[in-house]
């Protein structure tokens, strides 16, 4: 699938990876792009049950993921797309909730921001040993409190703390608001 | 008298009757017309049931052409939503379960094509089946939501760009695995299935709550 896009066509909080081709060599190769549609049916699936997971899912725009086996043949160019894809997030502002490295497993987790503590976009970068690479982009409106409650459904804890750090913070900042207006 | 002024009489001119079997001749003609339209359009509505939609033929070639070989069709079937509305007609003066129902409900056209490669490949070339089919897909209004690959075997799985409503789903299937080809394509609305979903996620839902439940007082009359 060509996913090559102009800049001014990206979304906020979305993440252009380029585009990936299985290997050669008949390692798996995984591509997964889920547009707003599909997203709202999953909601509607369980808006009854749980309405909070389908208004979160009501918020998200859309979702890619890529997973690739490294081979000889692609794994230096993988995983230099990786380092440059983790530059762009870094010089883009995105925020880096995890990085772990643990004998050959390289994980990083970035969010993107609003001034309100809303998230844009989520974006995942990882590195399995030499074996296989895992690209993640959500893209949507994310408040707060839904944060906190995607981390839990991931099972992501800092996505948890950081979903209820940002709520604290909104909060704060909207009890400042009244009180300079009295002044 | 003078003869100039005789005045013949006109006498009405009426047409020659038609020979008698000329009526019947242009009714026979229609009729034989008409029963040649009915076998014609008998035969094309046919032909339809064996004959792929270009959505599900582009997908076909894409992968034989980038795979080669030699083809055989096992099975190839289509249809159409008039034959899914007569079935769904007449299931309705049968008593059928719920799941069944939901499913006639659901599927208001389908095709599928079994392709058998006769020789082993030497090798898949995932990148040159993606990108052909997802060019000629993207001509039709058709994104590809999901690409797997693994050695020999492929899935994608299309559906339309355009805005994607329950009540007017589609969604095109291809997938190669041990030189078998299945392409599947399928429209209806999903509102039936979709209830179905949910009425069964409700009652596993009572049912792992019921377990919990029956724990946690074992749990307690134990301790």
């Amino acid at each position: 699938m060509n996913t090559a896009l102009w800049a001014a066509d990206l979304l906020p909080g979305q993440i252009d990876f380029g585009s990936f081709s299985p290997s050669t060599g008949g390692g798996e190769f995984v591509e997964v792009n889920l547009p707003t549609s599909l997203i709202s049916l999953g909601a509607r699936l369980v808006e009854k049950d749980e309405p909070e997971v389908a208004q979160l899912l009501n918020g998200i725009k859309l979702v890619r993921v890529n997973v690739l086996a490294l081979d000889e043949d692609n794994r230096a160019d993988i995983q230099k797309r990786a380092q440059k894809i983790r530059k762009e997030l870094a010089d883009k502002g995105w925020e880096r909730i995890v990085a772990a490295q643990q004998k050959d497993q390289d994980v990083g987790i970035y969010l993107k921001m609003t001034d309100k503590g809303t998230v844009q976009g989520l974006t995942a970068v990882v590195m399995d040993g030499k074996e296989h690479a895992v690209f993640v982009n959500v893209v949507g409106e994310i408040k707060p409190e839904q944060l906190a409650l995607l981390g839990e459904k991931l099972h992501i804890d800092p996505l948890k703390k950081l979903g209820h750090t940002a709520e604290k913070s909104e909060k704060k900042s909207d009890d400042k608001a009244p009180e300079k207006a009295e002044d | 008298m003078n003869t100039t002024d005789v005045k013949v009489p006109q006498v009405p001119v009426r047409p020659a009757p038609a020979a008698p079997g000329g009526l019947r001749f242009r009714k026979g003609h229609l009729a034989v017309l008409l029963i040649l339209c009915l076998l014609l359009s008998c035969a094309a509505g046919v032909a339809g049931y064996f004959r792929l939609s270009s959505e599900s033929r582009v997908l076909r070639s894409s992968l034989m052409e980038s795979v080669g070989g030699e083809w055989d069709k096992k099975f190839a079937v289509h249809v159409g939503s008039l034959t899914m509305g007569v079935v769904r007609l007449g299931s309705h003066f049968i008593h059928l379960p719920p799941e069944p129902r939901a499913a006639l409900d659901t599927l208001h056209g389908a095709e599928v094509g079994i392709y058998h490669l006769r020789e082993e490949p030497h090798s898949i070339n995932a990148t040159a089946i993606f990108d052909g089919a997802d060019r000629a897909m993207k001509a039709r209004g058709w994104d590809r939501i999901v690409g797997v690959t693994h050695e020999r075997e492929l899935v994608a799985v299309y559906f339309p760009r355009k805005v994607v409503l329950p009540s007017k789903m589609s969604c095109c299937l291809m997938i190669f695995h041990n030189r078998e080809l299945v392409i599947v394509s399928a429209r209806g609305n999903l509102e039936p299935l979709l209830e179905i979903a949910r009425k069964r996620m409700d009652h596993i839902k009572d049912e792992m709550q019921g377990r919990l439940n029956n724990r946690i007082i074992t749990g307690q009359n134990h301790s």
